[in-house]
Formats: structure tokens, C-alpha cells, sequence
């Protein structure tokens, strides 16, 4: 696998991943510390039925602040490809030990979901013994996150998700529950704009779930247009997502990078070869 | 078929069968969010009642890391018998003013250049649904 796409792939986990948010639930007081509601985790049913607590939810500070620290210095290494193989494995345990810490109070969402999955089959399968075959696997994880989604809409919302109201309802309180977490008054300006226009939010709805559910197409070999289409739209409906339903999907950035064609991280490889034999070069 | 190639088919196909079963186990999930379908534009919420300023819906601020969305989710649970959800709540309004209350709040469109919605309707429900009682057993102080 190209020296850039690991520096890309673990550096943009490190980049969006939020080890602050997740530190402040160590330090909020007891009155807000509230419990997720349904034992959605192995942990939380295995601590619920026989008392056993894999991740507690009484961490300290420093323990959290301890395991951010690895986590951040083993997505490092794995993004510069030092120790690769106890880097990467590091990478993938104390990140998915931040997830299933945090997820233990009800204020998540899925925003870092893909991740550990994403983690763990780079782990299962090194794109370093067979390139092909790990990217493909990571773009197949993918494309069954989106069908999910759009499996749940089908499976919940039924009929009524795409052709009732409900988008557009989901849009006007957005405001309520989401406000002044937006990032700029123009959202709630195109917000606005959207409330107004049911019809359009209809046919966004149908639009979005016809996405989802469609993903897998993406993975037809020898087909790089419709993959394109269909990968370019949904980063479109999250970028959508992002600014008329203030909820921010960048931590989504590095599943994406696997559908980037080899030949442009070949590219990139080297320009990463120059600088890096340059800076050796420089050297006295 | 080597090892790795076993497990990694067999990690997706778990990632493939979680939505069909509503599953949501670390760390696999059927991604429910938004996934109702949103047929009003009422919430669970809690309103505050000031002596000075009137009533108003609690602020995103005040149970911040939490948000209004979160509040309503842990509600939604309580009013529904969860005792865990019931303890969470119980312990946000001993920390809210004594007249603080709970319901279901109704949206509308803001006015245009103003605020992005407003308030049409609050309906209030007994607190008593969404709070530990004295009789309530369990599991109550997670």
C-alpha cells in the first residue's frame, strides 16, 4: 500500500477524531453524566447481566487523557509506518476503547461508527500482503454503512420517511434541538429555505434514501463512473447533511480515501519520495 | 481460504446483517439515526419557569455536552419505563429550578430575519412519567 495513503488514512483519523470531547465526560459533574438509556454494548450488557465492566464509566481524567495519548501516538507511528504491524493494532484497540467509553453516555451519535470497523479489517487484512483485495474489503465496508442506513430508514420509517413530511419536519427541528450549533447563519437561512419548499424536501428524501440504498452499486468492477457518481453523492447529501442538519460527518473523511484511484496516490508517493530524499539531502 | 480471509468476510458479513436484525453491537451497527419518520414537529422536552422572564425550553447550553436532541431521546426512554433513563432525569431536575416542567413542545417557522423557529404550543405532561419514584425498584443511580 502507498506510503501516502497510510499517511493520509491514519492522519485523518487523527485529525478528526474528538479526544477533547470525549476527555470532558471525565470531568463533568454526576447530574449530566447521563446513561445511555438502552445497553446498546456488549459491555454495557455483560456489566447489566454478570457485573463485568470491560470499559468502566467512572474513568479519571488522567486514565482517558492516558489512553488519548497512545491512541495519538500509535495513529502516528501507523501513519508514518513505524512498527507497523503493533502501530496499527494499537491504533485500532485504543480507539475502539475511546468509542465504547464515550458511548456509554447518551450523547453520541454515529458520526465515529465506521471507524473501528474500518480499523480493524486494515488489521485483519494489510493492505501491505494484498492491496487489491484490503481496498476492496474497506470499500465494502462502506457501502454497507450507507445500506444500512438507508435498511433502517426503510425498515422504520417505511413509506412515510419519503413520501410524508417527515424530512422536512426533521429539518425545522433540527433548529430547536441543534441550535446555535450551527457554524454560520446561513445554514438556518437555507434551512429556512427548505422548510418552505416540501415538495423539494420529498424528492431530497427520496433522492437521499435511493442513494443509500444504491451504495453497493458502487462496487460493480470496471465501472469508475457510476462508483463516482454514487461515492460523489453521498459525500454530497453529508455535505447537505452538514449545513441544513447541523450534524458534522468529517470524521467520515478516512473511509472515503479508499475510493481514490491507486494511480493518484502513485502520484503522490512520489512527491512524498522527493521531499523526503530532499530532506535527507539537506542534511549535513 | 487463509485465516485472515475468513475473519474479514466474516466481520462483514456480521457489518452486512446488523441492519436486517436491527442489531447495534461495537462495534457493528444498523445506523438507525433519523431513521423514523418525523410526522410532527413535537418533542419531549424540559421549560423552565422564571419568576422575571416567563417560561422557556431549556437552553442547549444548560445540559451541554448534552443536546435538546439527547434530552429528548433520554425522555422518550423514561416515559417509557426505563429505569436507567428514569435516574438521568431525576438527577438533570434536582439541578433545574423546582418549577420546571416537563412536555411536548410544538415547532414552527421562524419569521423571516428572525429566529430560525418558534414555540407554537407547550404541552404539559406529570413529571411523575419520567422520574424515579419512591415505589420504583431496580436499578436507580447508575
Amino acid at each position: 500500500m502507498s506510503r501516502a495513503f497510510r499517511l493520509c488514512y491514519f492522519g485523518a483519523i487523527l485529525v478528526t477524531f474528538p479526544f477533547e470531547r470525549i476527555l470532558e465526560f471525565t470531568q463533568l459533574p454526576v447530574w449530566k453524566l447521563c446513561v445511555a438509556p438502552k445497553p446498546a454494548l456488549l459491555t454495557q450488557a455483560l456489566s447489566a447481566e454478570y457485573g463485568l465492566s470491560i470499559v468502566s464509566r467512572d474513568m479519571s481524567y488522567q486514565t482517558i487523557g492516558l489512553v488519548s495519548l497512545l491512541t495519538i501516538a500509535s495513529l502516528i507511528c501507523s501513519a508514518l509506518g513505524l512498527k507497523r504491524r503493533i502501530s496499527d493494532a494499537l491504533s485500532f484497540i485504543s480507539v475502539s476503547f475511546l468509542i465504547i467509553y464515550w458511548s456509554q453516555f447518551c450523547f453520541t451519535t454515529h458520526e465515529l461508527t465506521p471507524i473501528p470497523v474500518s480499523l480493524l479489517l486494515w488489521n485483519l487484512f494489510p493492505a501491505e500482503l494484498a492491496p487489491g483485495p484490503a481496498i476492496r474489503n474497506q470499500r465494502i465496508h462502506f457501502t454497507i454503512a450507507f445500506l444500512s442506513a438507508g435498511i433502517s430508514k426503510v425498515l422504520n420509517g417505511g413509506a412515510n420517511w419519503v413520501l410524508s413530511d417527515s424530512l422536512r419536519n426533521i429539518l425545522l427541528l433540527q433548529n430547536f434541538l441543534f441550535e446555535n450549533a450551527w457554524l454560520h447563519s446561513m445554514q438556518t437561512e437555507l434551512n429556512a429555505w427548505l422548510v418552505g419548499q416540501p415538495k423539494l424536501c420529498r424528492f431530497l428524501s427520496l433522492v437521499a434514501v435511493g442513494l443509500e440504498l444504491s451504495a453497493p452499486i458502487a462496487l460493480i468492477r470496471n465501472r469508475p463512473l457510476i462508483s463516482f457518481f454514487i461515492v460523489s453523492g453521498l459525500a454530497l447529501m453529508q455535505l447537505g447533511i452538514l449545513l441544513v442538519v447541523y450534524i458534522n460527518f468529517v470524521t467520515w473523511i478516512p473511509i472515503y480515501l479508499f475510493w481514490i484511484p491507486e494511480s493518484v496516490w502513485g502520484r503522490l508517493d512520489s512527491y512524498l519520495q522527493t521531499i523526503i530524499e530532499a530532506f535527507k539531502g539537506g542534511r549535513p | 481460504m487463509s485465516w485472515r480471509l475468513a475473519i474479514t468476510r466474516l466481520v462483514l458479513g456480521v457489518a452486512l446483517i446488523s441492519p436486517l436484525l436491527q442489531v447495534e453491537e461495537f462495534p457493528f451497527s444498523n445506523y438507525p439515526m433519523y431513521s423514523n419518520a418525523q410526522l410532527n414537529t413535537r418533542r419531549l422536552t424540559i421549560y423552565i419557569e422564571e419568576e422575571d422572564s416567563g417560561s422557556r425550553p431549556i437552553t442547549n447550553d444548560e445540559i451541554y455536552p448534552m443536546k435538546r436532541i439527547h434530552l429528548g431521546y433520554l425522555l422518550k426512554e423514561a416515559r417509557e419505563g426505563n429505569q436507567i433513563a428514569k435516574a438521568s432525569v431525576t438527577r438533570l431536575l434536582s439541578n433545574f429550578p423546582k418549577r420546571s416542567q416537563i412536555g411536548l413542545i410544538t415547532i414552527a417557522p421562524g419569521a423571516v430575519g428572525g429566529a430560525p423557529y418558534r414555540v407554537t404550543d407547550f404541552y404539559k405532561l406529570p413529571i411523575s412519567e419520567f422520574v424515579v419514584s419512591s415505589a420504583d425498584h431496580g436499578e436507580t443511580n447508575p
